[in-house]
């Protein structure tokens, strides 16, 4: 049983701005994922991998703070993160993150589980 | 791999906290800045950037938070906070904290206090090889006594055993040597017992430095002049130099060589600084019952083998040698239960027993106050449920509280056992074997702290249950009658065995007093006693050198100034050594029929310095001029029931022993057990029955102190090369004998109080716990008029309804116990009605202390206050 469940709080969670309901709600697991995928070509720190989610997904997923950095906490304690202090682009100091090698086990292992299950999802949508 | 990171991830997240909360703040600043410089970027105007981006950041408070959690430090962490937390309502509440903690601190200090002293002596393993292959072998006299061996039993036993693999023996009586230059440079006693050659090896105790004797070394006849150096004196008198082996020392004027140094601790039988090897003596008599006898049962022998075999070869022996042995019998004692059986194992019980009595009432004062802290807590528990706190969790939160009241209270514990363990050290050492190595170690501090853990743990696991149960929004405010009636049924078992330890301890005080008050039949105040004892190469026994020493030695002591008269006695008074042997009345034929008396040896005079009356006929002479002895009064009259026994005669040892024609009887003594009747006994006159050893008494109206200088320079002069003597006031060696029975009174006593303060204080905090809760019944009464005396005597009438039950409760389990306590006890019954009466009395005054005070309080209220403070 993990922590959250004993403290009673709901295992999903919005990653939508205020005043923004429209969007679609990201699941924990699914946001792990995204990060990690974002983070396979090159280390990044926290705001850069919420704004390429943003840029890539055209505007659809927005990645708030509030979400983004338990995340990153969490994918660092499970060992397929690696955080380090370096300078940014801008000349200021920042904190990025580089996926380890069983990071990017795991990333292989749930883009496969993600396109299997998508495909069958879009199966059921197209064909039931 | 995986485990590691993790690892290093939660143990960094507990550690270097803060560090990390550092980072995170910098992170989350960073990229605030950064969406705000995006926003700017996209044409926002700075300030409008700024107030956009901070609104869709939100809080960060509970992103640290869940990051937190996410970095994994719960439990630890929540566990931590709990007890942080629970230190601080600690803090916050400082009557129930000292409550508890004092509770506490009492019961942990007791219970470790007496791990540590039933570590050191019972369970600690004695430091023998295979101790349960060590057996003692006594001799029973035809009595039934537990009795020494004699040499040509020990000879024979060994030569013909199967079943033990060895035995060793040694001469009751030690020797005393001179060790020229000892502690400080200064002419040294050491006190010397010969042991045969293989008596480590049967012990297998290895010196810690050398070796022990060889079988060669100790044939008889050729016993090497070699000595084995104890600990202690190793320590003072050799400095401690492991170099000293080899060494030749000069004893008694010779050269003796060190062969090996002792490991710490007494090794087995009486006590001594330095062991010499003994050969058994085969000349002496068979009927001379004089050595301690232990064997090392063989590998594949049993205790109850070995037994049935040494009681064979014994039977076997008295069938062969009925002239000395006819009567006796054997006895087969493993050493455990030597050493720790009879008296030690009933303190330890004793002991145990108040323990266990005083944590109970310690726990049940905690769990009591954690209660009525609850009920007072009503409020907060609902509201933390409210916001959505499982019960889980809140449980786990009061345990906590408790854990750290458990933790606080058993460190408070141990740092009042450290403080008094010295104390009591004192107090058991000649009761309790080993107790002075008794201390604060890792593995007493462990037990402490566990005991206190455990027992917050046990004793708040109910409070915080009940606490915690149905809890609703809606649930009454009221108190719970059910939780009344527990804190109630507490206080009055608290009382009750409370009242237990207080009757305990009056009665063995009287008991104690009682034994204190004994007649000694003679008068150990100003009395000093100083043992004398002389080397047998050159005082051999039965000389008239001996003889010649002592009398002039008596006349130079007699003529240190302020001694009032000195006499010669063979037994030194409460220290012994305890003679026996049987006398009859001449026409008697059985030895079976031979009555066991004591013996002693003394010097004209020696019943006037004692102070032992003369009842018939005249004291001993300065010459006689046949066998003559004196008798005690029990013995005259069991020999002589008839009457006159003066100028009768008596046969000392055997049927056709030595007659002694009765010149006078003298009063009975109890100058060794105090607890025992007197035994009738035989007094030789010191002429006829001369032992290289004595012990001077010299009545004087100086101090000891004073007169061990003059006594030790009498000695000198008149042989220098004789150890110093030890000078002791016979006053302090009969206080020794009362080690065990003071023991028990002062340790009873130290709980009784304990336990009444602890009782008293449960009683206290139930009675104004209700009170409180009744305030505003109280100030309604108050306010329609009732007097403030109608309403104390209404709070008063529970408080005294609980003492009764107490009192009740307490006498029913002191009545119930009381059979434990009649074996501590001296010609005095547990159910002593006028100790009990004081008990009673004493107890129901500390009972209405407990009582008063809260009732008071309640009354002094304010009406108009308390009736606002409810709504």
């Amino acid at each position: 049983m993990s922590p959250k469940q004993r403290q009673g709080l709901p295992k999903g969670r919005k990653i939508e701005a205020p005043g923004a309901p429209e969007r679609p709600e990201i699941l924990q697991g699914t946001l792990d994922l995204l990060i990690l995928r974002v983070l396979a070509p090159e280390e990044m720190h926290g705001w850069a991998i919420s704004r390429r989610i943003q840029q890539v997904s055209d505007d659809v997923l927005l990645v708030q703070q509030g979400s983004l950095y338990p995340s990153l906490h969490r994918l660092l304690r499970k060992g397929w993160l690696e955080a380090r202090w370096g300078t940014s682009e801008k000349k200021r100091r920042a904190r990025f993150y580089r996926l380890t090698e069983a990071g990017r086990q795991q990333l292989a292992e749930e883009s496969e589980n993600w396109n299997r299950l998508s495909a069958a999802v879009t199966r059921v949508l197209e064909f039931a | 791999m995986g485990w590691i990171s993790e690892l290093s991830v939660r143990v960094r997240a507990l550690v270097g906290r803060r560090g990390l909360d550092r980072e995170l703040e910098e992170e989350l600043l960073h990229h605030l800045e950064l969406e705000i410089e995006d926003l700017i970027e996209r044409g926002v105007a700075p300030s409008e950037a700024r107030r956009q981006a901070q609104l869709n950041f939100g809080g960060t408070s509970s992103v640290r938070e869940e990051c937190k959690e996410e970095r994994g430090v719960w439990p630890l962490e929540n566990l931590l906070r709990d007890l942080r937390f629970g230190a601080r309502t600690l803090r916050r509440e400082p009557r129930f904290a000292a409550a508890a903690l004092g509770s506490l601190a009492l019961g942990v200090g007791a219970t470790t206090l007496l791990f540590a002293v039933l570590h050191a002596v019972l369970l600690r393993p004695l430091p023998y090889e295979a101790p349960e292959k060590l057996v003692e072998i006594s001799e029973i006299t035809p009595e039934g006594d537990i009795f020494s061996t004699s040499d040509l039993n020990v000879y024979d036993l060994a030569e013909r055993t199967t079943q033990l693999r060895s035995v060793a023996s040694w001469p009751f009586r030690t020797v005393d040597l001179r060790l020229e230059r000892g502690a400080g440079g200064e002419p040294t006693k050491l006190t010397a017992l010969e042991v045969s050659g293989n008596f480590f090896r049967v012990l297998g105790l290895e010196p810690r430095y050398g070796r022990g004797w060889t079988d060669e070394e100790t044939a008889p006849g050729r016993v090497a002049r070699s000595v084995v150096l104890g600990h202690a004196v190793w320590q003072q008198s050799f400095g401690g130099d492991r170099n000293v082996v080899g060494d030749d020392v000069l004893l008694n004027g010779e050269t003796w060589t060190v062969i090996g140094v002792l490991p710490p601790g007494d090794p087995y039988g009486p006590r001594a600084d330095v062991w010499i090897p003994y050969a058994l003596d085969l000349e002496r008599d068979r009927g001379d019952h004089r050595l301690g006898t232990i064997a090392r049962i063989a590998d594949d022998a049993s205790l109850e083998s070995a037994d049935a075999e040494v009681e064979a070869i014994f039977a076997d022996l008295a069938m062969s040698y009925p002239e000395d042995l006819e009567g006796w019998t054997v006895q087969t004692r493993p050493i455990e239960e030597v050493l720790f059986g009879g008296e030690v194992r009933l303190s330890a019980r004793a002991l145990t027993v108040a323990v266990a009595l005083l944590l109970l009432l310690a726990c049940s004062n905690v769990s009591s106050l954690l209660l009525a802290r609850g009920a007072r807590r009503v409020a907060e528990v609902d509201l933390r449920s409210a916001l959505g706190a499982p019960r889980s969790r809140l449980v786990q939160q009061l345990m906590a509280e408790s854990l750290a009241l458990g933790l606080i209270g058993g460190l408070s514990g141990l740092l009042l056992a450290a403080l008094a363990l010295p104390m009591v050290r004192v107090w058991a050492a000649g009761a309790l074997p080993r107790v002075e190595e008794a201390s604060i170690d890792p593995v007493t501090a462990t037990v402490a702290l566990a005991a206190g853990a455990f027992a917050a743990m046990l004793f708040g696991t109910l409070p915080a249950l009940r606490q915690t149960r149905g809890l609703t929004a809606t649930r009454s405010r009221s108190v719970d009658p059910k939780e009344g009636r527990w804190r109630a049924g507490l206080v009055v078992a608290q009382l009750a065995l409370a009242l237990v330890l207080t009757c305990s301890s009056i009665v063995l005080l009287r008991s104690l007093d009682t034994l204190r008050a004994v007649p000694l039949g003679f008068a150990p105040e100003g009395l000093t006693a100083v043992d004398v004892q002389l080397p047998l190469d050159r005082y051999p026994e039965g000389t008239p050198v001996v003889w010649g020493f002592f009398d002039r030695l008596l006349e130079e002591v007699r003529a240190v100034p302020g001694v009032e008269s000195a006499s010669g006695n063979v037994t030194h008074p409460f220290r012994g050594p305890g003679l026996a042997n049987v006398v009859a009345r001449p026409h008697v034929t059985e030895l079976r029929d031979f009555i066991e008396i004591a013996w002693r040896s003394v010097t004209p005079g020696s019943f006037r310095t004692q102070g032992v009356p003369l009842l018939q006929g005249r004291d001993f002479r300065d010459e006689e001029n046949e066998l003559v002895t004196i008798l005690s009064a029990s013995l005259a009259s069991r020999l002589f029931p008839e009457g006159e026994a003066v100028g009768q005669q008596v046969r000392w040892l055997r049927p056709n022993g030595p007659l002694a024609r009765v010149v006078g009887v003298v009063g009975d003594v109890r100058d060794l057990e105090v607890t025992e009747e007197p035994v009738p006994t035989y007094y030789w006159w010191q002429g006829h029955m001369r032992w290289p050893g004595m012990t001077l008494l010299v009545r004087s109206d100086l101090a000891t102190e004073s007169l061990v200088g003059p006594l030790r320079a009498a000695v000198a002069e008149l042989d220098p090369l004789l150890p110093p003597p030890e000078v002791r006031a016979v006053e302090d060696s009969l206080r020794e004998t009362f080690a065990s029975p003071r023991l028990n009174v002062r340790l009873f006593g130290v709980f009784a109080g304990l336990a009444l303060a602890i009782a008293a204080g449960g009683l206290y905090g139930l009675l104004a716990y209700a009170a409180a809760r009744r305030r505003s019944e109280i100030g309604v009464r108050l306010a329609l008029g009732a007097t403030q005396s109608s309403i104390r005597n209404l709070l008063l009438r529970d408080g005294l309804r609980l003492v009764v039950g107490g009192t009740v409760l307490g006498l029913l389990l002191f009545l119930a116990t009381s059979r434990l306590l009649d074996r501590m006890l001296f010609e005095t019954t547990a159910l002593n009605p006028s100790a009990l009466a004081w008990s009673v009395v004493l107890f129901v005054g500390v009972g209405l202390l407990g009582c008063l005070l809260p009732t008071r309080q309640a009354v002094r209220q304010d009406p108009a206050a308390s009736l606002r403070a409810e709504s």
